[in-house]
């Protein structure tokens, strides 16, 4: 099910109604974890035996861990098996059957492509990292495994977060499972800018955006002109788009008496690499933080290199995790490349520059890094990108490559500008209510008069 | 809660608003189309009355690439023309005969409908955006066949009852061009000092299929077809909703024969690439159409027409696929014209 449709609301408005006239905390539960199955196997209800299996198998092992404390190891090596096994299977199979292929048949061996497809079940991604945090926990003893399987399986699959994040850990989610919710009207207020700010970003700017960034990214050989206008198209339609999720997904648990952390913090005014990805999808950033680059070493391993491959390991699994295919790992490795630059450079970490040019100096750079970045991410393929950059600067026959980049460049200008208004009223005016209701009411009719239902699925889905 | 009722205040003074500034009428569906449009239709009207065609070729431009009519009239010593558009799909078809060739004062004996896949049956296929313009081209004031069909009928209840009684809601698209169009045409016309029109005319020019990545292209569309297609190769289940019978109904009370023509997708130049649910929807759009006596040829399984026959996607190429498949189509054809004569 997805958050533009109106089955969404119509499910959300049932479970909101229920739960609430719900007192109990178990049955709460029950009926949260109910709705999420329903939510997730809406179209494919095949999914829900994957979110199952990786469920009941995190359950037993984080169990027998605390019951045979001599084989903690074994279990968390099964638990890990399985859930990137089933990850493994369903996201890069596809990836690794073609690529192998390729590779036979550059060595002589002629074989034929493989006939069987798999098809990636969508929030594979999310729910096995966050699982896998839950098994890591409590091997590392830093939060006891639960008894409770409905608490632990709603845990794993709570609807508003379950297939595009954030990718929220036990120690935080499950507490707030745990414990009995009461109506809080605080609570219950805080949702709604959350909500039409998502549905406002979604609706109005990433899907009318998206519209020029497929046309010119399908184009066999765009100008190194409008593959800028391209790329910084899709710059605001991945924020726009992922950001919207995330605000819906926490405006729906809000109103559910839940709160998830937040995944971005404007994210196109970092400074640095290493400031970026403090800002971009802090959840996947901060799991791979703790679970790949500090047990890896981080920055204190001995030498240079180490922390060169520690990079390349921790950020080129990242990319991969995005999605089975070059691009996303070429994305992962060269945001790598770029911290260990800064790094070399002496201005890695929390390096804050000392004056406000230099700041104003370090956030053009960074942006234009961030934008090259987002060019490799979004590209078909690399040979592709290789082939814009390699073409030069030319501006196209007859001038309309010129004409329609100027026209994808004031269409985001355009659609930005709703943006700027929410970042204004939030930053400049947090205390002017009555102005805060005018705007959010005119977002509303705005959103109200875009909704369609046939709009474009979020681009997260796809990882 | 005083936030809230905020909230609810300014809510209502701008809804009332929108009602105020939208008055709600009772067209739902108003069909605008566009002055070249209406040339285009006007010229196929003339050439009707004119040409006075036994045969009227009926498709897009799937069939004008495909078929060359002066050719296959000479081969087939029958007076032919076309009436087509870009982009067309069975909802301008089955105007395009209700309102061109029906209504007009000579009649052909026959009309070809050049159809792909499972188009003659899928009536919201190319209704909305741009194609909104050529559908208004062919359509009248009142169209309630193609409102019902292609429009009202493709709503869930709540989108219908948005669009029922929120103007602003049934206003969206036409506030939505008006915003492109000042883009286009005020804002970035005026920084290259440009005549209007010409942005769109740049955008056309760039993203022409020929320019497109064709594995692209082809991957998204097997996905777009493939998305919900096991609901649109139900043959049954998508009939009574679809213009076909009320295409066949109309040829039969103008006295219109009428013969329908898949064309072979450059896909099922491989074969075994037509999906098994499209070969089983096909079985049954040919039952149905033998039991209502009109014909079917396809061309699907045709081995004379080969990769190197094909220009952009599906389109046969000018030079080399066209004559070919103008010559295969009039043999074809040669039998059942001299059958219309007895």
């Amino acid at each position: 099910m997805v958050f533009t449709s109106f089955d969404y609301l119509f499910f959300f408005a049932i479970v909101f109604t229920a739960y609430w006239l719900i007192q109990k905390k178990s049955l709460q539960n029950l009926l949260l974890l109910a709705a999420s199955y329903i939510f997730y196997g809406y179209v494919h209800p095949w999914f829900c035996i994957l979110i199952t299996t990786s469920t009941v198998v995190n359950y037993l092992c984080a169990l027998l861990m605390n019951r045979f404390d001599s084989k903690r190891k074994i279990f968390l090596v099964i638990s890990l098996v399985c859930s990137l096994g089933i990850l493994g299977f369903f996201k890069y199979f596809n990836f690794f059957a073609d690529n192998i292929l390729i590779l036979l048949n550059t060595a002589g061996l002629k074989l034929h492509p493989m006939t069987l497809r798999i098809f990636l079940p969508v929030g594979i991604s999310f729910y096995t990292f966050q699982t896998l945090s839950y098994t890591i926990d409590v091997y590392r003893g830093k939060i006891p495994p639960r008894k409770n399987l409905v608490d632990f399986a709603l845990f794993v699959a709570f609807f508003p977060q379950l297939v595009a994040g954030p990718i929220e850990r036990a120690s935080r989610l499950l507490p707030q499972v745990e414990k009995p919710r009461r109506w809080d009207w605080e609570m219950f207020l805080s949702a709604w800018p959350l909500l039409i700010k998502g549905y406002l970003k979604k609706i109005v700017i990433a899907d009318n955006v998206a519209i020029y960034v497929d046309k010119i990214f399908m184009l066999e050989q765009p100008t190194f002109l409008l593959l800028t206008a391209g790329t910084l198209a899709f710059a605001l339609q991945i924020y726009t788009d992922f950001s919207a999720y995330t605000d819906i997904a926490r405006a729906s648990a809000k109103l559910l008496g839940f709160n998830l952390m937040e995944n971005f913090k404007s994210p196109y005014l970092a400074i640095s690499p290493s400031d970026f990805w403090r800002r971009w999808h802090i959840s996947l950033s901060s799991w791979i933080n703790d679970y790949l680059y500090i047990p890896l070493g981080g920055s204190r391993v001995n030498t240079r290199w180490k922390f060169a491959l520690v990079l390349l390991t921790s950020l080129g699994l990242s990319g991969l995790w995005h999605g089975a295919a070059w691009n996303f790992i070429a994305w992962g490795i060269y945001h790598a490349v770029l911290i260990f630059a800064y790094h070399s450079l002496g201005i890695g970490g929390r390096w804050t520059p000392g004056s406000r040019m230099k700041t104003l100096l370090a956030w053009v750079v960074m942006l234009c890094f961030t934008m090259v970045g987002w060019a490799i991410f979004r590209s078909s393929s690399l040979g592709w990108l290789i082939g814009v950059f390699t073409q030069g600067f030319s501006i196209g026959a007859g001038g309309d490559s010129l004409v329609v980049s100027l026209v994808v460049l004031v269409s985001v200008a355009f659609y930005s500008l709703p943006l700027f208004a929410l970042m204004f009223l939030d930053r400049v005016i947090p205390n002017r209510k009555f102005v805060h209701a005018i705007v959010y009411s005119f977002a509303v009719i705005i959103i109200m008069t875009l909704f369609r239902e046939s709009q474009q699925d979020f681009i997260y889905f796809q990882f | 809660m005083s936030s809230i009722v905020r909230i609810a205040c300014a809510l209502l003074v701008i809804a009332l608003a929108n009602f105020i500034c939208w008055s709600p009428n009772d067209v739902l569906v108003e069909h605008k189309p566009q002055y070249e449009d209406t040339v285009r239709i006007r010229r196929f009207e003339r050439n009707l009355q004119v040409i006075r065609p036994k045969i009227v070729f009926l498709g897009n431009s799937i069939m004008d690439e495909g078929v060359d009519e002066k050719e296959f009239s000479k081969l087939t010593a029958t007076q032919t023309i076309k009436v087509w558009s870009g982009g067309g799909a069975s909802a301008w078809w089955y105007l395009a005969l209700k309102n061109v060739i029906v209504e007009a004062n000579y009649k052909p004996q026959m009309v070809m409908l050049f159809f792909r896949d499972h188009f003659l049956t899928d009536p919201a296929y190319r209704v909305t955006g741009k194609y909104k313009q050529i559908i208004g081209a062919v359509a009248k004031k009142d169209e309630p066949v193609l409102d019902r069909l292609a429009y009202l009928g493709q709503m869930d209840a709540v989108t219908y009852f948005m669009f029922r009684y929120s103007p602003l809601y049934r206003q969206s698209d036409n506030i939505k061009n008006q915003l492109e169009t000042t883009v286009k045409d005020k804002v970035v016309s005026g920084l290259c000092g440009l005549e209007e029109g010409m942005a769109d005319q740049a955008i056309e020019r760039l993203f022409e299929e020929k320019n497109l990545n064709k594995e692209l292209l082809t991957i998204r569309q097997l996905a777009a077809e493939s998305t919900g297609s096991s609901k649109l190769y139900n043959f049954q289940q998508e009939l009574d909703n679809s213009f076909l019978p009320y295409i066949i109904d109309m040829a039969k009370e103008n006295n219109i024969q009428l013969v329908f023509v898949r064309m072979k997708r450059r896909r099922d130049v491989k074969p075994g690439a037509q999906p098994k649910a499209l070969q089983e929807y096909i079985k049954n759009l040919e039952d149905y159409l033998a039991e209502n006596q009109v014909a079917l040829i396809d061309f699907t399984d045709d081995t004379r027409i080969k990769i190197e026959h094909y220009g952009s996607g599906d389109h046969l190429s000018r030079s080399g696929g066209r004559q070919l498949f103008t010559k295969i189509l009039a043999k074809k054809m040669l039998p059942i014209i001299q059958n219309l004569d007895r």
